[in-house]
């Protein structure tokens, strides 16, 4: 299952880490302050589309380190807003002296730092801009529901959206309103999200149920401020009842109501799955967001490592394509690299050589194999030798009759048959039990109770080719 | 003269839902509503109706409306509830009471010590049977208090309130399910005059819909010298797709929003000095893409590879056991020997499960959960020919379908 509320809580700590790491004052990068001439986001957008222009058409060109480097950092400055370069570079330069070069990638590569930039996002960014920017001047409300798999910048973009109308508010170009952004993952009950609103929009502490009536309260008077509620991992809300997902979106129908709400979800049909009345409110201002391709994963990866130069070109297209042809998430692609740079990095210690070892094919492949090798895997192959002959005496079985279980007396003959093509002395049956029992208290193998012990059935949890995977390498 | 892009932005303000305050159409059943009300003011007696139509259909836009400009004619209170967030009877009449209580209908009126259903419908009772002016009680959304309230004596006791002897109440409630009156009501059994009377909100009609945005679009165009903002076919366009769907009112005012914003849009390129008017051709531009069904990656040929060749593999493991659902495990097995013959894999087990995931966000399949993940059973959530065409598309897929080695 995806553990999406670990990765939070791992972003969070991490991200506490590398703040208080820098203690010293701000520097802000010569290379950024041509970006504080860039004001107002329509410039931002206009200038931004250009750059994608000239940008596209050279990605295959990508290997001329020189090349790339001055248009990424036309892009950069171009593309964020000043605020985060400052932070971006700050947190970077200030740990310069201390860090390593594999380090300082590290770093970049974190998927809780906020990249400088946000490349192949331009349209949703956009498109979202331009929402909840017309709601603010227009004084009314709306919903927008955007979707999309994990890892697809959803959250990001729209939290930058949000950190540019702010900058709006600052330049005086928009009135001042007011941004909340709630996870459901925060939350154990649905119910509690009114909680949490009411706490962010006003910092008491009520109920759940009392947090929805002074909610609803709020709109019999027209308010003077405009409120973007972000919501996020919305498909946790969904109850039986659906009332959560009903009140989030009834509140910008209000009369005089000045909610934008921005819903972010996985599900790219759950305005399909919900009541009529909940989709006729979402309306149909639905923004979806693609799994990236292998071309822009390998920009993202490219434009933070910026002029870091610890990677091969050819590693970053490679766990680029190897993300790409399964999920399209960058938050994964970063996390290869990442582990492929500390790879990499051991390579260069054991060296003991003054060159540093680039970021390999061979780093990303073995990073990959080590992420993503399963529990199982490892366990079997820490597994006894008597353990292993079990489990190869299941396949066996399997392979002959083609069936997924077997009874223990069958695996107990076959297991017996192959301690004697292994010269070793075979197990008596008591021993054999003790085996079964071990294997299946770590879920290796799952049995199906039955009264006499030796009939019970058995079956492995785990697929033919890992096993097999497994015992052919120790051999 | 104007700016171009403030007539768009109040053309966009003037299209937004909660933007006006005036009923447009609905002649009749807002006639009914009236007659209803006024000969309850008149009688001092009470009354329930039940109004009910699909979403956006202006049901509680038309209440709402109505009960403000009887406020001239007549005095009376109101109390707006929607039962959506109500959990219980208790928690019901808990809110009324409290509404009541802060609406200052009854100055000896106080929120008692203990709460029980039977003390709260007491005081409910005792007070609206004894104040001068009608209390008009809203209940939005009342077919949701069926799940909620599992008691029917509860909701029969609810009916009941405006009848009883000498009751101000007028009870209006609004929902969707046509069928709350049929289904429902019966079971309470409430005698022939107290059932409560029936107005059905009809999906609004192409001239309805026609009519409701040339309203709203009407006073823009006043202010800006006539300009015409979405011109006459691409309206009818939409209205008639709407009609013949749901009429949905929210629906139509999206739809002719985003079509004044492609419109802006595509002026900006232009830097025209006069507003452009939105013609047939962006409207359609419009509904061609918030069309549903071109919502999963796989129609917009983003999806990743292995979740294609992951489809494959059911389509194909569905053709060959003539089962609609099959097992994880098994499925896994033939997609890695698929994939082996392609030179590709996933990495482990929790990574398949991952992909599957994937695909069930995109609504292309369900996947079923059980205690042992090898156990998760998966089906395909749409037509297996509809599939198979799309994904016959590609010759990689194709060459996968129809290559006997997998069958
Ligand atoms: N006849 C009308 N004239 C003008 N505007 C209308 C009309 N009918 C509906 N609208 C607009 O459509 C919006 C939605 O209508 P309303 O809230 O009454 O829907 P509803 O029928 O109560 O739907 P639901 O069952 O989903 O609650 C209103 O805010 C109103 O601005
Ligand atoms: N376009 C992008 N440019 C740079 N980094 C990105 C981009 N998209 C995603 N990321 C990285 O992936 C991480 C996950 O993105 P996030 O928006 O949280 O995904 P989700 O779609 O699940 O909300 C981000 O924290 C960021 O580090
Ligand atoms: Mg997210
Ligand atoms: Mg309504």
């Amino acid at each position: 299952m995806r553990s999406k509320k670990a990765e939070m809580d791992v972003e969070y700590n991490v991200e506490d880490e590398i703040v208080s790491s820098d203690d010293d004052t701000m520097s802000v990068d010569s290379e950024f302050s041509t970006a504080s001439t860039v004001k107002t986001p329509r410039t931002v957008s206009r200038l931004k589309k250009e750059t994608t222009l000239s940008r596209t058409p050279s990605v295959s060109s990508a290997k001329k380190p020189k090349a790339s480097l001055s248009r990424r950092s036309t892009f950069s400055a171009v593309k964020s807003t000043p605020s985060m370069q400052k932070r971006a570079a700050s947190k970077i330069d200030q740990t310069s002296d201390a860090l390593s070069l594999y380090e300082k990638a590290r770093i970049k590569l974190h998927v809780a730092n906020t990249p400088d930039c946000l490349p192949c996002r331009d349209k949703q960014f956009s498109d979202i801009y331009n929402f909840i920017e017309t709601n603010l001047r227009n004084q009314t409300g709306g919903c927008m529901y955007v979707c999309g798999v994990p890892g697809t910048g959803k959250t990001l973009t729209t939290r930058q959206v949000i950190l540019c109308l702010k900058e709006g508010v600052n330049d005086k170009i928009l009135s001042p309103f007011k941004s909340i952004e709630v996870n459901a993952f925060q939350v154990t009950e649905p119910h509690q999200i009114y909680k949490l609103i009411y706490k962010e929009l006003t910092g008491e502490n009520v109920s759940a149920e009392h947090a929805v009536t002074l909610l609803e309260k709020k709109f019999e008077h027209k308010s003077n401020e405009s409120i973007v509620l972000l919501v996020d991992e919305l498909d946790m809300l969904c109850t039986k009842k659906q009332d959560v997902l009903y009140n989030l979106f009834d509140w910008p129908y209000k009369k005089n109501s000045r909610w934008i709400v921005i819903a972010i979800a996985n599900a790219m049909n759950l305005p399909e799955q919900v009541m009529s009345k909940i989709s006729s409110r979402l309306g149909l201002s639905r923004l979806i967001f693609q799994p990236y391709t292998h071309v822009e994963l390998e920009e993202i990866v490219r434009l933070r490592l910026e002029e870091l130069n610890v990677f091969d070109m050819d590693a970053i297209l490679y766990a680029a394509r190897k993300v790409a042809a399964v999920s399209g998430d960058a938050r994964r692609a970063l996390e290869i690299c990442r582990r492929a740079t500390e790879l990499a990095e051991r390579d260069t210690s054991k060296k003991e050589g003054k060159s540093l070892n680039l970021v390999n094919i061979g780093h990303v492949d073995q990073a990959v194999k080590q992420m993503f090798s399963s529990a199982k895997i490892t366990l079997l192959t820490h597994a006894s030798k008597m353990e292993k002959l079990f489990m190869k005496a299941i396949i066996l079985l399997y392979q002959k009759s083609g069936m997924e279980e077997t009874s223990l007396n069958r695996i107990i003959e076959t297991h017996n048959f192959l301690c004697r093509a292994e010269n070793m002395q075979p197990l008596n049956r008591t021993q054999l039990l003790n085996v079964c029992c071990s294997l299946a208290s770590t879920k290796l193998i799952l049995l199906e109770p039955c009264k006499n012990i030796y009939l019970q059935r058995v079956r492995c949890n785990m697929s033919v080719d890992d096993i097999e995977y497994v015992l052919n390498d120790n051999k | 003269m104007c700016s171009v892009k403030e007539i768009y932005s109040e053309a966009k303000k003037a299209l937004n839902a909660s933007a006006t305050d005036r009923v447009v159409g609905r002649e009749k059943e807002n006639d009914e509503i009236y007659d209803y009300l006024a000969s309850c003011f008149g009688n001092k007696n009470g009354l329930s109706v039940y109004i009910n139509g699909q979403p956006g259909t202006g049901k509680t836009f038309s209440v709402n409306t109505m009960l403000d400009s009887l406020k001239e004619e007549f005095k009376f209170n109101k109390i707006f509830l929607n039962c959506m967030s109500v959990k219980n009877i208790q928690n019901m009449y808990k809110t009324v009471l409290s509404e009541m209580i802060s609406n200052k209908i009854d100055s000896n009126l106080a929120m008692p010590k203990r709460c029980t259903k039977e003390s709260l419908q007491k005081l409910i009772e005792s007070c609206i049977t004894s104040i001068k002016h009608h209390l008009v009680l809203v209940l939005d959304e009342i077919d949701q208090i069926e799940t909620t309230i599992k008691n029917a004596s509860d909701i029969y006791k609810l009916f009941e309130l405006p009848y009883l002897p000498n009751s101000k109440l007028i009870l209006i409630g609004i929902a969707n399910s046509l069928d709350f009156t049929d289904r429902l009501l019966p079971r309470l059994e409430l005698t022939p005059e107290h059932k409560p009377k029936v107005i059905k909100f009809l999906p609004y009609t192409k001239d309805d819909i026609i009519n409701i945005v040339k309203d709203r679009l009407s006073k823009v165009q006043l202010m800006y010298d006539n300009c015409v903002i979405i011109d006459d076919k691409a309206l009818m366009l939409c209205a008639s797709k709407i009609a013949s769907t749901n009429g949905d009112i929210r629906k139509v005012l999206d739809i002719c929003r985003r079509a004044i914003e492609l419109n802006e849009q595509e002026a900006k390129l232009t830097n025209l000095e006069t507003i452009k008017t939105v013609n047939i051709a962006q409207m359609m531009k419009i509904f061609n893409a918030v069309n549903p069904i071109t919502n999963s990656n796989l129609d917009r040929n983003t999806m990743p590879l292995m979740q294609k060749i992951l489809l494959c593999t059911i389509l194909l493991c569905n053709i060959e056991t003539k089962v609609k659902e099959v097992t994880l495990s098994k499925l896994f097995e033939k997609f890695n020997k698929i994939c082996k013959s392609y030179s590709t894999s996933v990495d482990s087990e929790s990574e398949f499960v991952n992909l599957c995931i994937l695909i069930q966000d995109n609504g292309l399949i369900e996947v079923k959960k059980a205690k042992e993940v090898r156990n998760y059973k998966l089906s395909l959530k749409i037509d297996e020919q509809e599939l198979r065409d799309k994904l016959q598309d590609e010759t990689f897929m194709a060459d996968i379908l129809t290559n006997r080695a997998y069958k």
